[in-house]
């Protein structure tokens, strides 16, 4: 059966790594992208969530869904800030720093700054959040989603529902060639949305048949006993996570630092060329 | 001679929501059931086999509505006094469907599941588990989700999960119906392993009366909701009027003992056989 | 098989080939390797392995719910891969194992006009076809019921009628026979041998030996996509060598003669019931 966790197993530093460790550098990757306004700073968290990806899964890091849905986004992001200016009055229509592309119009240098920022802030988390998926086993990002807090009932509807999405999609495929089979034809757009009563009910029919014994089995099974069930997993850090750990908070207070010295870093008033953002937010003013 | 584990008393159920005219689902049914038995049920659909062994684990009347008279004892404690969870850890449950049974998302956390919700300590649950596995014979599956597993496997791992609750008493509606031949052997098998070997009570409602011939010590027939029949195999077959009148069959081979008999005075007067070995055994010495 | 000269072929199947793509790179499954076979008119034949053996993928190939990688299945002339699923309901009838799958209206009478609309017959018609199959299937009395309140065994019948009232040629039987009683299976038996009586080719997809036994007129054993035996149930079931290459236990009646055979090759290879093996054994005198 096909498997729908993002999941890639391995042994890697971060595959080891406590679940928590990786929730927490989530966490301040997403503080630290959300505190500066300058392309220095999110290259660099970019550029370590990357290699950090690297480490854990190799050249899977290159091609895994997530790292091409920051590609996509790169595109999208950039092209439509230098094009549609979305903060409205930008420095761009004050001091007029624009470039003029054949047929497609006005593209703001300004709008190309923002878009830069916003995408790699968005992907720096992203890219963060992949090497969380990709190195933690489902089983362990339930018990950690527990750890962290998130009440016992709510992690188990969490991993019951993502083991009854392949289930569904069998059975709801089952039905499909069920009702084929009877001659249901599929000829045109009404025919389809016809089709769908006849698949509807077996589907929600045999659900609740399989709902009754779910119950039945996890009644017998002592479920909802208890709040606090015995924790399999280890859930002691160990040396290396607690390094990892140290290592995501001095990131964080090294940053504040910056921020409150520097402020955000914010030069969109100084730029009036796209070389300009490269040397002015790589060399300094 | 063995304590009674299991002791219905005059027990009649009534689910809630059935039409006037219905009848119940249970009546008046009385039995006992000792320690380390092996208890096939067998009778036609409606005949009150599920809701019997609902009866068995609590989930009647804790999660069924409808009406109760009479007594269910576990171990010598009526079950309306032993909190679910409790029971739970008493008589463990294995259903036909195997995938709607597990949950979890591997094998590991399936078989754990059970006792943690107990909040049995950590180290005593890897105790288990690891016994369990070696029983079951499931190591190899450990880390993979239940759900990429054949159906055989997944029933062996449903009945592991139970196992892992350390219960006395293995309460199985229908475990093989969902299977093919090879995967209904293996747990035939392992049931029995763990009722020889484990000393473990088994109560198994079954459509396969020939392979339950082979195994169990003991044949409970159903019929509209009463106890028709109650004794060993050898007891229970010989009244083959009664299976023609509720419409399930004999195992063949005491079937054809019984025609052999009746019809062509050729029977040498022995018990029927029950299994087919026992015939062949019967066959070998003349041939 | 004998009788292959009078009856007619109604459906063939030519070094048929079923690779399930699985991702990229790999081999595929390969479920299904040249297999060749015909079905004939009036006949019921049995379709039996284990779970992988290729039986469900082989007759989804009958209605076009899978397209072969190689090879061709021929009904009445016409190759399948080349209509649609829903032209093909026609001519050949599905029943799925499990009928929960299949019914989804208010009462069992709306059940069965579904397939007839579908065929896009007058109403006139459609009304007289409907009872003409209430009465065939016995459901007569249940017609106004909802199907999903009825009993396992009556959604099975249910399904079947749906299926039969389209008419079709062709009759597949998933695994008829699981969460049934005996009385369920002899009803369903039944009904089968009422169908074929009444022309119908019906393959049957089991694992219940009882009932092949029983019912069968034919019996494909397959094992890892290939057809291994194809014959009698007498034929496929004496086959020792075979039944323990499919991993399948033949019916009691069959295990005690084979196990006599092998000592006395003079007891008969023939269509075992009890009350037959009864008597053969009386006259070996093996009983007393």
């Amino acid at each position: 059966m096909k498997d729908i966790s993002l999941y890639i197993p391995g042994n890697s530093f971060f595959h080891r790594c406590d679940c928590r460790v990786k929730l927490l550098f989530i966490a301040v990757y997403t503080v630290i992208a959300y505190m500066f306004f300058t392309p220095s700073v999110l290259a660099f968290l970019f550029v370590t969530a990357m290699v950090f990806n690297v480490i854990a899964i190799g050249s899977k890091a290159f091609t895994h869904l997530m790292t091409k849905m920051v590609v996509i986004m790169m595109f999208f992001l950039i092209i439509i800030h230098g094009f549609v200016n979305p903060v409205g009055v930008t420095p761009a229509t004050v001091y007029g720093h624009t470039i003029t592309l054949p047929f497609f119009g006005k593209y703001t240098v300004e709008g190309f700054y923002m878009g830069l920022v916003n995408w790699l802030r968005l992907s720096s988390v992203i890219l963060i959040a992949e090497l969380f998926v990709t190195t933690t086993s489902p089983a362990e990002m339930m018990s950690g989603f527990h750890k962290i807090g998130l009440p016992y009932n709510f992690c188990f509807m969490l991993s019951a529902s993502l083991q009854l999405i392949p289930i569904s999609t069998r059975e709801a495929n089952i039905i499909a060639s069920a009702q084929r089979a009877r001659g249901l034809s599929e000829k045109t757009l009404v025919d389809r949305f016809k089709g769908l009563v006849p698949m509807f009910v077996p589907l929600v029919v045999s659900s609740l048949g399989r709902m009754e014994t779910m119950s039945m089995a996890l009644e017998s099974r002592a479920f909802g006993n208890t709040t606090k069930p015995t924790e399999l997993r280890d859930s002691h850090f160990k040396k290396s996570d607690f390094a990892a750990a140290a290592l995501a908070i001095v990131m964080l207070f090294a940053f504040a630092g910056i921020r409150a010295v520097y402020g955000s870093l914010d030069i969109v008033n100084q730029i009036s060329s796209i070389r300009d953002i490269f040397a002015l937010s790589f060399i300094g003013r | 001679m063995a304590e009674t584990v299991l002791e219905f008393k005059n027990v009649t159920w009534r689910y809630e929501g059935t039409p006037k005219k219905g009848r119940n689902a249970l009546e008046d049914v009385s039995l006992s059931v000792k320690k380390g038995e092996y208890v096939g049920i067998i009778g036609a659909n409606d005949a009150g086999k599920s809701t019997l062994c609902r009866l068995c684990n609590g989930l009647i009347p804790n999660s069924f509505n409808g009406d109760l008279s009479g007594d269910v004892f576990v171990n010598g404690r009526n079950i309306k006094d032993i909190p679910t969870a409790q029971l739970a850890g008493e008589v463990g449950s294995v259903f036909a469907d195997p995938e709607a049974q597990l949950s979890q998302i591997s094998v590991f956390d399936e078989l754990a599941f059970g006792p943690s919700n107990l909040e049995v300590p950590r180290e005593e649950i890897i105790k288990r588990m690891e016994e369990t596995m070696d029983i079951m014979g499931i190591r190899a599956f450990r880390d993979r989700s239940p759900f990429s597993l054949s159906g055989g496997e997944q029933q062996k791992v449903a009945i592991a999960s139970v196992m892992t609750m350390t219960p006395e008493i293995l309460v199985l509606d229908e475990p093989t119906s969902n299977l093919d031949p090879i995967g209904t052997e293996s747990v035939f098998m392992i049931i029995d392993e763990l009722n020889k070997k484990e000393g473990m009570t088994i109560i198994l409602v079954e459509h396969e009366i020939e392979l339950m011939a082979q195994f169990v010590d003991r044949f409970i027939v159903l019929d509209e909701g009463q106890v028709i029949l109650d004794g060993t195999p050898e007891e229970v077959f010989s009244h083959r009027d009664v299976f023609e009148k509720i419409g399930i069959f004999v195992p063949t081979v005491t079937e054809i003992a019984s025609i052999a008999d009746k019809k062509y005075g050729s029977w040498d007067g022995s018990k029927y056989p029950i299994t087919l070995n026992e015939m062949l055994d019967k066959i070998d010495e003349r041939l | 098989m004998s009788n292959s000269a009078e009856k007619k072929v109604i459906a063939k199947v030519i070094n048929l080939e079923h690779v399930y793509p699985v991702a990229k790179g790999s081999e595929g499954i390969h479920a299904l390797k040249h297999v060749n076979l015909e079905f004939y008119e009036q006949e019921i034949t049995a379709i039996i392995g284990q779970n992988g053996s290729g039986k469900t993928t082989l007759s989804k190939h009958f209605n076009g719910l899978l397209r072969p990688t190689s090879g061709q299945v021929i009904i009445n002339g016409r190759d399948v891969a080349k209509r649609r699923v829903s032209e093909m309901a026609k001519e050949v009838g599905y029943v799925f194992q499990n009928p929960n799958y299949q019914l989804f209206c208010a009462t069992v009478r709306e059940e069965i006009r579904f397939g007839l609309k579908n065929l896009k017959l007058k109403e006139s018609e459609i009304k007289e076809k409907t009872v003409e199959i209430l009465d065939e299937f016995g459901l007569r009395s249940i017609a106004g019921k909802q199907p999903v309140s009825l009993g396992m065994g009556t959604k099975k019948v249910v399904a079947l009628a749906s299926v039969c009232a389209m008419d079709p040629e062709i009759l597949f039987l998933d695994e008829p026979t699981t969460g049934q009683d005996q009385r369920g299976k002899t009803r369903l038996g039944n009904l089968a041998l009422q169908m074929k009586e009444a022309g119908r080719t019906i393959m049957i997809i089991s694992h219940d030996m009882e009932f092949v036994a029983r019912y069968a007129d034919r019996v494909v054993v397959m094992t890892k996509g290939e057809v291994i035996m194809d014959g009698t149930p007498e034929e496929v079931f004496s086959n020792e060598e075979v039944m323990e290459r499919a991993m399948i236990k033949p019916p009691q009646t069959y295990a005690i003669a084979n196990h006599i055979r092998d000592k006395d090759d003079s007891f008969p290879c023939v269509r075992l019931d009890a009350d037959l093996t009864a008597k053969l054994l009386t006259e070996k005198g093996l009983l007393k």
